[in-house]
């Protein structure tokens, strides 16, 4: 018989232990056999049956990691994406279904992308890089020549209602290559998300050109609650 | 010294009341949790003069599989009147079905074990216009939906659920459609995305690792490193189970708790081992092998006609870059790339590559590397990809009409990577239209070699994860 488990280990019971007692080494091996199974995902040796649920990297434990690339979009033409500002000073998206530009505060679905998120990846807690947890993306604009002399664009999260960190473009009658590293997410499900975009004089046409929409270690995986990497951990 | 790590049975009569503790049982532990201690963090186990299994990966080398979110993501834009199709057309007889081969996926290692049960989440932007359809994905149109048509074009989302009968490797993904009326219904499908989520897993298990007096009183220490390696000579001389290493053992299971779920040791509050996180603590992680995160590029689809670059070559054995008949500001090139190096003008994407999957060759000779799916028609020739990162490039692959693999990508890992796809004629100067281009870490290549994963120094896992197969006793030894 073999057992798979978790009985606490703490020092007293090495105390109170002074002539050994089965129960201690029985707990020992139900620990070990018990991580065996968290880390391998197969039965621990000598059993049939995997009682421990083993470690995923979300809902069953074990830190939450980046997992790529969780939406991507390659204009088919220059136009595919075009965002029409009408007057500055406000944030503006463009909305496939309508085929046209809405304010930002006005109506915000249906959204322009879906991406999933996943479970643990959440910017309700911090990350590595010290700020809340967020996606990264790479989008390419196009601003052609105008009176303005800046244009601010931003992911806006409808799941959360908060917005992304603001990057913005200045060069005109070009093409800007933007790099997003706060974008905030709701773990475990889809959410809604729109690109939007405000110019700082007067109305302009801008494209999107390419956008891929990332996790990374930096920016998406959670801070650990622990203080030092194995190696690191002093003895005690 | 006797720093071993060894998979044996833990066996409860061993340890069973009455019977003294001698030395082969705290021998075994010790080899056993420095067997942990290695399948875990992928490290040498403290004080062993070398590394004896392999850390785990959540496929190859044991661990339960993972979602990788999205594995197929296709976007090109579009207004609701103007739109971009990835799939579409129109059936007239009522029952007819018609498919559309949409594209390769990676399915990641394990998620099919459970059969049925697990499935994939697609989600489609559709229309359907004139009669009623029904629509799947994959082979099994008993996880159909059918959709209600609306009198003029209207795009909306369908979730479907694609279920996973195959894993470990590209399968592409199908989407059929069955007219369920004598209408003639028109549909189109203008965005789709297909994830791997909770929904995929097997469920594997029946309770978590935790302790049912988690937070009792008392001290609840967490330490595993050379200033208290798991020595069997600690109980050969004494030939028994003495206080100090029932206390280093102690420590050893709790930190390997830590580090495993990344939550404090049972019976305190305070975690003070880092969880791991696939990137080895040599490269600054937090430790483990580094893992593939499946898709992290994607471009076009496949039955976009229009194609997503052209390049018409003007001579023989010249490279060139794909999109160098389309005009400013959709146009990345410029120039003409350096025969041999490839480099000299623009980016045409960007990609974010995991941390620690690292291979900067040109090409890289071996395993960690990308892999792309490249989708094209027209002419016929050569094609390679140029990492302005690693400033080098891939394999120089022949290309026929029809998706071509390019394998061995080379990558710089936990960074944005930028890449220019080349092609040039070998035989007739003509026209290369590309429709898609896919891109993406995996653990294997298309012949079932390591991929876009970091060998270990190890030799074999300490257990494999086999779904519903892998009862045999005693496995993982």
């Amino acid at each position: 018989m073999n057992v798979s488990g978790w009985s606490v280990l703490k020092q007293e019971r090495i105390r109170i232990a002074n002539r050994l007692r089965a129960l201690l080494p029985s707990s020992l091996q139900a620990c070990s056999n018990g991580l065996y199974e968290a880390i391998a995902a197969a039965p621990a040796p000598g059993s049939e049956k995997l009682f421990i649920q083993p470690h995923d990297h979300g809902s069953n434990g074990g830190t939450p990691i980046a997992r790529g690339s969780h939406w991507t979009f390659y204009g088919a033409t220059a136009s595919s994406w075009g965002i029409s500002i009408p007057v500055s000073g406000s944030y503006w998206w463009k909305s496939f279904e309508a085929d046209a530009t809405k304010a930002l505060v006005d109506e915000v679905s249906p959204v322009n992308m879906c991406p999933d998120i996943p479970i643990g990846l959440d910017s309700s807690t911090t990350s590595l890089s010290s700020i809340p947890c967020a996606l990264e993306a790479k989008v390419r604009v196009y601003l052609p020549t105008s009176a303005n002399t800046a244009i601010d664009f931003k992911f806006f999260n409808v799941t959360t209602g908060t917005s992304s960190d603001v990057q913005t473009a200045t060069a005109f009658n070009a093409v800007t290559l933007l790099h997003f590293t706060a974008i905030p997410i709701r773990a475990g499900l889809r959410n809604q998300m729109i690109f939007a975009a405000q110019s700082n004089i007067a109305a302009i046409a801008v494209d999107v050109l390419t956008l891929n929409l990332c996790s990374s270690r930096t920016f998406t995986q959670p801070e650990s609650g622990g203080a030092l990497d194995m190696i690191a951990n002093p003895k005690p | 010294m006797a720093v071993e790590s060894k998979i044996s049975a833990l066996r409860y009569l061993e340890a069973f009341p009455g019977k003294e503790i001698l030395e082969r049982l705290p021998t075994s532990l010790m080899e056993r949790i420095n067997a942990l201690f290695e399948g875990l963090g992928d490290e040498s186990a403290p004080g062993a003069a070398s590394q004896n299994y392999a850390g785990h990966n959540h496929g190859s080398n044991g661990g339960a599989p993972i979602p990788r979110s999205s594995i197929l993501c296709m976007d090109l834009g579009s207004s609701y009147t103007g739109y971009n199709e990835i799939a579409g057309g129109t059936i007239a007889t009522k029952n007819l079905v018609v498919s559309h081969e949409i594209g390769p996926r990676y399915i990641s290692p394990g998620l099919a074990s459970a059969g049925l049960d697990a499935a994939t989440d697609l989600l489609l932007s559709l229309s359907v216009i004139g009669g009623p359809l029904k629509v799947w994905g994959g082979i099994l149109e008993s996880f159909a939906v059918e959709v209600q048509p609306t009198t003029a074009v209207e795009f909306k989302w369908i979730a479907l659920q694609v279920p996973i009968l195959e894993d470990n490797g590209f399968f592409d993904l199908s989407i059929s459609f069955k007219s369920t009326s004598t209408s003639s219904a028109t549909y189109s499908v203008r965005t789709l995305d297909e994830v791997e989520n909770a929904l995929s897993l097997p469920s594997l298990g029946s309770r978590p690792l935790r302790a049912s007096d988690a937070f009792t009183s008392g001290t609840i220490l967490s330490y595993f490193g050379t200033g208290a390696t798991l020595d069997s000579e600690l109980v050969d001389a004494l030939e028994s189970l003495d206080a100090y290493t029932l206390k280093i053992l102690f420590w050893s299971l709790n930190a390997l708790f830590e580090q495993t779920l990344d939550a404090p040791a049972p019976g305190t509050i305070a975690q003070k081992v880092k969880g791991h996180d696939h990137y080895k603590i040599a490269d600054g992680g937090f430790g483990a092998t580094p893992i593939p995160a499946g898709r992290i590029f994607s471009m076009g689809a496949p039955e976009f006609a229009p194609a997503m670059w052209d390049l018409t070559t003007v001579a023989l054995n010249v490279w060139q870059y794909a999109d160098k008949d389309y005009s400013f500001p959709l146009r990345r090139s410029a120039g003409v790339p350096d025969p041999a190096t490839g480099a000299g003008v623009e980016v045409m994407f960007e990609a974010f590559v995991s941390a620690g999957v690292t291979s900067t060759g040109s090409p890289p000779t071996a395993n960690p590397f990308l892999i792309a799916k490249l989708y094209t028609v027209g002419a016929t020739g050569e094609v390679r990809i140029f990492n302005h990162t690693t400033t080098t490039l891939s394999p120089v692959v022949t290309i026929a009409s029809g998706w071509t693999t390019i394998e061995k990508i080379p990558c710089i890992g936990d960074q944005w990577n930028s890449f220019t796809v080349q092609y040039r004629s070998t035989g007739t100067v003509g026209t290369f239209k590309t429709r898609s281009l896919l891109l993406f870490e995996t653990y294997v290549d298309a012949a079932g070699d390591p991929a876009s994963i970091v060998d270990s120094s190890g030799s074999g896992p300490i257990g494999l994860y086999r779904g519903r197969a892998q009862n045999a006793k005693g496995e993982g030894a």
